[in-house]
């Protein structure tokens, strides 16, 4: 098993530990589910039905793993208040601004249900298809792409409600237009 | 002037033009709506900075080395060492303790041996059922290094000890090891048939009943024979019907009186 597991698991780490970030923000619950995931990979590695699935099968572990932990915490309320997280628990605490926006995004993610916090972030961020998260998901791809649209549209007023409170970026950016 | 569009233009054709989803052909369609639909087109370049705002934010996380545990390597590593152990106890006390311990004494056989001896055919079947049921680690020295097991046993066991000589019938000495008893260091030696099937003999130093006759026992799969000659206990084990132990046994004894053993 050892050598095609690695080869086919060890390059998705990386994609795997910036969801689980983005899902649970501190860094350690996040390598916690990551190790969690992994583990469970390991055990279930001869379940997985084709090579080429193995990215959907593992982000379909990871998303699962993701959203119960994010509704326990929710339940628990045991949310810390993002002022009193250690700043080296967050992403890339680069310049002063930088942290203000990054603290308000986490903030407007958190006001997502985790089943579309999920989906926005593995669509958004990991480049996970529709088809490929309608897949791991087990849903139809019109299921995904509501979930999205709804995830982003929540995500949007959020985004805008915090940052309309504290600073508003002079001009939105503009699309380039391709032609 | 683009020509309308077949398609009506959707909320998820926006999303999927973002997120780079669409084919080539509706993505064309999509474009030319979006040159002529100011709204639309900012509707796009919103839902475009939301995912470069996302990406943006933790795209650094990926680039953060990867913690030692969280390598795969290791992972696999420290799983194979967990899940040996606890089979390897886990079968050493069914095929040991199993139904004589868990169902009480009334169900052993009348016949079962008692005292030292029986204390010492319990630790064999033990031992058996830890080391020489175990494909990769049945021993700690292996045919080539006889000399250096013998003198570490001996050490062990504070007497001169050899290595019982089944070769005529018809099994290969494989090896073997030092083992902890409830009574202290007993030597193993296993060894194994043409068709792979393994039996071992156990050896310590015995403080009662240092003179016993042969008497067989036997619990869930693994039996076989116990004895003691001058001090020193042994036990012949394995799976095989006792037809195929008792004559062993009776070499390995003979070899034992004849003084080859000790």
């Amino acid at each position: 098993m050892a050598a095609d597991f690695i080869a086919e698991v060890q390059p998705l780490i990386p994609s795997l530990r910036r969801y689980a970030r983005s899902m649970l923000r501190d860094s350690d619950s996040a390598d916690d589910l990551v190790q969690d995931c992994l583990e469970r990979v390991i055990t279930h590695w001869d379940e997985r039905r084709r090579a080429e699935d193995t990215r959907q099968w593992v982000f379909a572990i990871a998303h699962n793993l993701g959203v119960n932990k994010v509704r326990q915490e929710m339940r628990r309320a045991m949310h810390v208040a993002i002022e009193d997280v250690d700043e080296a628990a967050m992403v890339s605490p680069a310049g002063q601004e930088h942290r203000v926006r990054h603290n308000e995004l986490m903030r407007a993610l958190d006001t997502l249900p985790p089943d579309q916090r999920s989906v926005v972030l593995m669509i958004s961020v990991e480049d996970l298809s529709y088809a490929e998260v309608a897949e791991a998901l087990g849903v139809p791809v019109g299921t995904i792409t509501s979930r999205l649209a709804r995830g982003r549209e929540k995500l949007q007023r959020a985004l805008d409600g915090e940052l309309g409170r504290v600073e508003r970026p002079q001009g939105a950016p503009v699309l380039r237009r391709m032609k | 002037m683009s020509p309308i569009p077949p398609e009506p233009i959707e909320e998820e054709d926006l999303h999927a033009y973002v997120d780079n989803a669409l084919d080539a052909a509706r993505r064309k369609e999509v474009q030319d709506y979006l040159d002529r639909n100011p709204e639309a087109a900012q509707r796009a370049t919103a839902l475009l900075a939301q995912r470069q705002l996302l990406r943006s934010s933790f795209a650094s996380v990926a680039d953060e080395p990867i913690p030692d545990r969280l390598d795969l390597a290791t992972m696999l590593r420290e799983r194979r060492k967990k899940s040996r152990r606890p089979w390897q106890i886990a079968a050493a006390v069914l095929f040991s303790f199993g139904l004589g311990t868990v169902g009480g004494l009334n169900i052993r056989d009348a016949s079962q041996p008692s005292g030292g001896i029986a204390a010492l055919a319990g630790e064999a079947r033990t031992t058996y059922a830890v080391y020489a049921t175990d494909a990769e680690h049945a021993v700690e020295f292996g045919p080539e290094r006889k000399a250096e097991l013998v003198s570490w046993v001996s050490s062990k066991l504070k007497r001169p000890v050899s290595v019982p000589d089944l070769t005529k019938s018809g099994y290969r000495f494989a090896g073997g090891r030092v083992v902890t008893t409830d009574h202290g260091p007993a030597g193993m030696f296993v060894y194994e048939g043409s068709d792979g099937t393994r039996l071992a003999v156990m050896m310590r130093p015995m403080a009662q009943e240092q003179d016993t006759p042969m008497m067989q026992h036997s619990e869930g799969k693994v039996g076989g024979y116990a004895w003691a000659v001058r001090g020193l206990g042994y036990s012949l084990v394995g799976t095989e019907r006792a037809e195929v132990l008792h004559p062993l046994a009776d070499e390995v004894r003979r070899q034992a009186r004849a003084g080859l053993n000790s």
